[in-house]
């Protein structure tokens, strides 16, 4: 056995494996710091040209650009606030503020260190725990899936920051949103209104860009600062604090790897929620939950932990099983046929060396990829103190594109736009985003598994499996630990006694005024959406209509309490405070956006955004021709070898240019 | 360089001096970029498929142009339906290689902008599926004819229209087994880890993801057994038979071994009907109409010369465990000419019979 792993490791380190492994990782890293692109991205676009190799050199290939997509995908949501692929999500929630605190180079440092170790770990659990996982994976049928999302979805009560009502609103609305698209399991569409864009649902990914990253550009594009709103010459932040603040709660790295472990071996659940499993897991469970949402160092170290552990443990169902629980998986079981592989028991015991040989692949390609991250990004890091002007047209240009990989149809577009424009409501109305994104994951997760549950067991008869029953209890301990902190905490927070503007636990120092629209239109959307579903057959009206009623119940209940405010605010003559942005210049903005899109229809994304670009800059941001042309040019750049040759996108189709 | 391959290089030389006056004019191709088309996202079965073939079909075509693969997703492969009768010129520089929607076809849907006819079609693909039973389905499967006796057990879908699931459920109506539908697994994967969970007992999946998820866990374990294979049925009556699948018998011959007489009756005849569109249809390769036919011969020849190209066959043999089953120009044309000739009342039993499975 030591045998064979010390000779595995050699066939890594072997040339041409190596140098495969080294170009790999090289490309993950990459894959994974461009908005848009990803893990799968990168396993379809190299997989061809694994064909002729040998299988340890393939696999090295293979799984050392797709181990590190999770290392450098914290580079966008840290420096930028937009995910670098959809398993960073929740790092932006602390990870861009602390870049606005001066402080991303801390964040990144600790994001990179401890992506290396959890994935190094996750990388031993393959090794380590393969014998003994069969029975596990195979206990997980659609009745644990089922109470595995309910488990999750309890996470919400973490993810709102201090206000549950406005948290349940906005996870019921991201439930709403999962059922766009065809029914699974009846032959009837859903909230797809004959537009046939919609009918796979809507992708996640413009979706997100639009939530979370539109209007931290917005707020660029306004107020001209740049990310960091601290000067470069007030910050001592630096990569190897972020190591040491990994180093102070290596406890919550152990825990957030086994989390991504656990994620990862179960097929299906996938790399868009573990970050935020682990993300919720942290607050839930840290004392002090004041600084999450504000810069939190725990709030990045525990999804990037999680999020490349998952990685290691992924592999798992897919080598010994063949059942791929991802689409990157699903490649990987095709390259591991082409190489004359067959997935199953034998590649525990006659194949046992390439299963290892995947094993230190995956461990050398993170501690590469950490390295090369720990070399390189001082400079990106300078990127956030640039003044928002000259960051501007660059983000735009990744979002757009970003958005458009998901499925290159202008209605990626119109999703970014329209999440947008939400996402900046609610942003203003303090309501929280993260738990409608964990609405939109687990939504067809949960109606699917409880769907073929009453399906195959013939009604409720799965409810008395023992890990249902497991899983029922941990619900129960989390909803109930979540009321009583949230109680606990009303009692601390003292009664508003200033005169001055006191933020209110919950709304996230919102105006009242600001919450009333986004929660008058989300009522509208739940009534609305419930209406709709009560022509439909019970299976697949099931979900909708209940989170229809209850989501129009939670919105009002909202709404009651926003008026309270608002009146208590009159009453006590405090004005509502001041917007963060003016109206004016939002609409401004808008325009902009807007411009794009027509642009693109009549010229194409390759005129049009670096034309958005060097106007941007010329126009909005008053720096001169010598400026705007070169940023513009490198925009275009940008477009023909990164995403035209490298991707080969599939451009919009110019009404001009036919 | 070996004798053998110094032969052969000079022979080829020699067939090239011998084809000189054809290349007295430059070919289509020459200098020009192919977009590949591919309408279902990367990564999955059909864009695997496409790319492997998008790589090899580039130097059977006189000329040499690049090839790129793109993709252009959405609406179970309509978008890249309706992309290549709205937008794409017929330059002859886009192809697609589609997974075509064959039911929205048939069915009529009204998102679907075109006809398949509306396109010249070069090729297509054939995948056979297989069915396999879990052996310890009560009150036990000892050898494929105990199906018939078994117990009301689990078959595993994934969407209610898609063809697998209206195959799955036409074919054990027609033997006329007792079973419970369970459909809206993820992928032909998800429905086989439900039989290898025991949460299902039967599903069908495609050659690659029978090779892949149930021989090794559950065919070579002893916990499954393989039962038929959904075969193409000729003009002349008879099965065509997969190479790739010599020790299953196909439907009928199972339906014969066990009832000792052929299918028949009508929910056999619309089963005949899909299936045979559907195994045939697995994969497309098109071209919108008024493509110049220069292009659309070069194209027909490159896709014949894969079928003698071992480097190609030995990769996609390789990738799917199975040999490419390709059908050519004048033979899809027919295919998708037929398609004129499915009747009303076929389309409305199958509407029916679609709405009706949620309901059991």
């Amino acid at each position: 056995m030591y045998d064979l792993i010390l000779s595995s490791l050699a066939a890594v380190l072997a040339w041409p494996a190596i140098g495969y492994l080294l170009l790999g990782t090289i490309l993950g890293l990459f894959f994974g710091a461009v908005p848009g692109l990803s893990g799968l991205v990168g396993m379809a676009i190299l997989l061809p040209f694994t064909f002729t190799m040998e299988p340890v050199a393939a696999f090295a290939f293979l799984l050392g650009m797709y181990a590190v997509t999770t290392t450098s995908d914290t580079l966008a949501s840290v420096l930028l606030g937009i995910p670098g692929t959809s398993a960073s999500q929740a790092t932006i929630l602390d990870g861009y503020p602390l870049a606005k605190k001066g402080e991303a180079a801390r964040a990144l440092g600790a994001a990179f260190f401890v992506s290396a170790v959890g994935g190094l770990l996750g990388a031993l659990f393959l090794g380590l725990s393969i014998p003994v996982l069969q029975p596990v994976i195979l206990a997980f049928a659609q009745p644990e899936f089922f109470m595995l999302g309910i488990l999750a979805l309890t996470m919400v009560a973490s993810l709102s920051g201090g206000s549950i009502l406005l948290g349940l609103v906005s996870a019921l609305f991201g439930l709403l949103i999962s059922y766009i698209g065809y029914s699974p399991t009846d032959a009837i569409p859903r909230y797809t209104f004959d537009v046939i864009y919609l009918f796979e649902g809507l992708p996640l990914i413009p979706v997100i860009l639009g939530l979370f990253a539109l209007p931290e550009v917005l707020a660029l594009a306004v107020g001209n600062t740049s990310i960091s709103r601290v000067d470069r010459t007030e910050t001592r932040s630096r990569m190897i604090d972020g190591v040491r603040d990994a180093v102070r709660n290596w406890w919550l790295v152990l825990r957030s790897s086994a989390i991504g472990c656990y994620v990862g071996l179960l097929p299906g659940l996938g790399g868009s929620i573990v970050d935020w499993i682990a993300y919720g897991h942290v607050v839930q469970s840290s004392r002090d939950k004041s600084g999450f949402g504000e810069g939190d160092i725990r709030g990045v170290i525990a999804p990037e932990a999680a999020n490349n552990a998952q990685k290691g443990a992924a592999l798992i169902p897919t080598v010994t099983f063949g059942i791929p629980g991802s689409a990157p998986m699903a490649i990987l079981l095709g390259a591991l046929l082409i190489q004359g592989l067959q997935p199953g028991p034998q590649m525990l015991t006659t194949k046992l060396d390439i299963t290892l040989s995947m094993m230190w692949t995956m461990v050398i390609a993170n501690v590469l990829g950490a390295g090369l991250l720990f070399l390189f990004s001082r400079y990106l890091v300078r990127l956030t103190f640039v003044p928002g002007h000259l960051i501007v047209p660059g983000v735009c240009l990744f979002l757009f594109m970003g958005a458009w990989l998901a499925t290159s149809n202008m209605g990626d577009w119109g999703v970014l736009l329209l999440f947008g424009t939400l996402g900046y409501l609610m942003k203003r109305g303090g309501i929280p985003r993260a738990p409608l994104v964990l609405g939109i994951i687990l939504g067809p997760i949960m109606e699917n598994a409880l769907a073929i549950s009453l399906s195959a067991y013939n009604g409720y008869g799965w409810i008395a499996r023992p890990i249902v029953t497991v899983l029922a209890v941990m619900v129960v301990v989390s909803l109930a630990y979540s009321i009583w902190i949230h109680v606990r905490r009303r009692s601390v927070v003292p009664a508003d006694v200033s005169g001055a503007r006191v933020p209110r636990p919950g709304m996230l120092a919102a105006r009242p005024l600001d919450q009333l629209l986004p929660l008058v239109i989300l009522t509208g959307v739940f009534v609305g959406a419930a209406v709709l579903a009560m022509d439909w057959p019970a299976n697949s009206a099931r979900f909708p209509f209940m989170t229809g009623i209850s989501g129009a119940a939670l919105a009002v209940a909202a709404l009651v309490v926003s008026i309270c405010h608002l009146q208590a605010d009159h009453a006590a003559g405090r004005g509502g405070g001041t917007s963060p942005q003016p109206l004016g210049s939002v609409l401004h903005f808008a325009l902009w956006m807007l411009a794009i899109v027509g642009v693109t229809i009549l010229l194409g994304q390759r005129i049009a955004l670096p034309l958005f670009a060097g106007l941007y800059i010329l126009v909005w941001g008053g720096y001169g021709w010598r400026v705007a042309v070169p940023y513009a040019l490198g925009c275009l750049a940008v477009l023909i070898l990164i995403f035209d040759q490298v991707v080969a996108v599939s451009w919009y189709p110019a009404l001009l240019l036919r | 360089m070996s004798a053998t391959k110094r032969i052969a290089a000079t022979a080829v030389l020699a067939m090239g001096l011998a084809s000189v006056p054809a290349l007295a004019e430059t070919p289509f191709y020459e200098g020009k970029t192919i977009e590949v088309l591919i309408n279902y996202s990367a990564g999955g079965p059909t864009d695997v498929e496409a790319r492997l073939i998008a790589r090899h079909l580039g130097k059977h075509i006189p000329g040499n142009p690049t090839i790129v693969a793109r993709n252009r997703a959405g609406a179970g492969g309509m978008i890249g339906m309706n992309y290549m009768a709205d937008v794409v010129r017929p330059d002859g520089l886009t192809v697609a290689i589609f997974s075509p929607p064959v039911f929205t076809e048939v069915l009529g849907d009204a998102g679907l902008d075109t006809r398949f006819k509306d396109f010249i079609w070069l090729s297509s693909l054939a995948v056979p599926q297989i069915c396999y039973v879990r052996r310890d389905t009560p009150p036990g499967v000892e050898e494929p004819a105990d199906l018939l006796q078994a117990e009301t057990f689990n078959a595993s879908g994934i969407r209610p229209t898609s063809t697998h699931d209206i195959r799955m459920r036409l074919s054990l109506d027609v033997l006329g087994v007792d079973y419970n539908y369970v459909t809206g697994y993820k992928g032909l994967a998800g429905a086989s880890a439900a039989v290898l969970q025991n949460e299902a007992q039967y599903s069908c999946g495609s050659i690659a993801s029978y090779r892949s998820s149930v021989v090794p866990s559950m065919v070579e374990t002893g916990i499954a057994m393989p039962l038929f294979y959904y075969a193409v049925v000729d003009a002349t009556g008879n099965d065509v038979l997969n190479a790739s699948l010599p020790d299953i018998p196909t439907f009928r011959d199972y339906y014969r071994s066990v009832h000792g007489e052929n299918p028949s009756g009508e929910v056999y005849e619309v089963f005949e009907a899909v299936n045979n569109l559907k195994t045939s249809l697995q994969r497309g390769s098109f071209v919108p109409l008024g493509t110049p036919d220069e292009a659309v011969d070069a194209l027909r020849q490159a896709w014949k010369a894969l079928e003698t190209d071992e480097e190609f066959l030995s990769a996609y043999e390789e990738a799917f465990q199975a040999k490419p089953v390709i059908s050519h120009g004048e033979e899809t044309m027919a295919l998708i000419e037929s398609l004129d000739d499915i009747d009303a009342d076929l389309v409305k039993f199958l509407s029916d019979y679609i709405a009706a499975g949620s309901d059991n």
